[in-house]
């Protein structure tokens, strides 16, 4: 089952949570919503070590894992998540609109 | 995937991969010397006077459900990626009472050399007659890949979206219709605060979807866009140019 990260930057963007001076290895992590259900914790750790001198790969650089994820979890109506019926619609999403 | 870009924003390696991961698990990428493809340069011209850039040769990689951005300037394939590219660069300008902006995009199959040429700014003078369901004219743009002209207009309780297709419109003029009595919706009155913005959509072929759209599909490789924009705040009433 793919898994859904709860919280991170569209679309699905995980952030770098741990990497050795070096750069040769580095943990992105999903912290997980801490509820059951497909929103998961999870690691993935990059192993960079075969590469790190050839690519000259610094402590500068920045590192992002991108990736697919899995559904979102249904939202209850009216629950944490959905919009208020009494909000005015949000501007359309995308760009943010010169005209909003 | 995993992207890892150097401090000025240059790919440094791109990599597509797949990864089962359990919930709490994880999962280990290694990283081979093959992995990093050739580099590419995205260069841009035709910055209009008085403008600066927003984003300057940009790219993303794009898949259905994925997308990551690679690099600004300077980017290179995803090792193990069967996706498109997407190039872009948008730059904009200030005016007295709102903003001026030009953005031009390339969708590529394959990663290689881009070069974007920006689209020059609206020649014509771009006014609203005041009212509150206002009528727009100067709606002309001298591009053959123009495909439509899309009109935002804000005035509390009303926000509105207008797509006038090229091909619709008679003398670069358009009205957005009144809403009037629909839904207990009335107009706002003279005196209130409105915004206009039009936009210029440019595509070397048709797009049959918004370039608003929450979802869109996975562009075609070789589609390339390029959108003008001139947006203004103005007081219900009082006719405006959109400077």
């Amino acid at each position: 089952m793919a898994l859904y990260c709860p919280g991170s930057a569209p679309p699905n963007r995980l952030e770098v949570v741990e990497a050795t001076r070096a750069l040769d290895r580095v943990v992105l992590d999903c912290p997980g919503s801490g509820t059951p259900g497909p929103s998961a914790s999870f690691t993935v750790e990059l192993d960079l070590s075969a590469v790190r001198s050839a690519w000259g790969l610094s402590d500068t650089d920045s590192v992002t894992l991108f990736h697919r994820g899995g559904r979102r979890p249904p939202q209850p109506p009216g629950g944490a998540g959905a919009p208020s019926r009494s909000a005015p619609s949000p501007p359309l999403r995308g760009r943010a609109p010169s005209w909003r | 995937m995993a992207v890892i870009t150097s401090s000025d924003g240059r790919t440094r390696v791109a990599k597509r991969f797949t990864a089962r991961v359990a919930d709490g698990g994880s999962a280990t990428v290694a990283f081979s010397p093959s992995d990093r493809l050739p580099a590419h340069t995205v260069s841009t011209s035709g910055l209009p006077a008085g403008y600066s850039y927003n984003n300057n040769g940009l790219v993303l990689y794009l898949e259905e459900g994925l997308f990551g951005l690679l690099g600004a300037g300077e980017y290179r394939g995803v090792a193990g990626g069967s996706g498109r590219y997407a190039a872009g660069s948008e730059a904009s300008t200030s005016t007295a009472r709102g903003y001026r902006k030009v953005s031009r995009f390339k969708v590529l199959a394959n990663p290689a050399e881009v070069s974007l040429s920006l689209p020059q700014p609206f020649s014509t003078t771009l006014r609203t007659d005041g009212a509150p369901h206002p009528e727009v004219e100067g709606l002309s743009y001298g591009d053959g890949n123009l495909r439509y002209f899309e009109l935002g207009y804000s005035a509390y309780p009303l926000v509105y979206r207008a797509r006038v297709y090229r091909e619709r419109l008679s003398g670069g003029r358009y009205r957005l219709p009144d809403l009037t009595g629909l839904f207990g919706y009335t107009p706002p009155g003279s005196g209130f605060s409105a915004s206009l913005g039009v936009r210029a959509v440019l595509a070397s072929e048709g797009i049959g979807y918004s370039l608003e759209s929450s979802n869109l599909p996975l562009p075609p490789a070789g589609l390339e866009l390029g959108v003008v924009e001139a947006s203004a705040g103005y007081t219900i009433g009082s006719p405006a140019d959109l400077e």
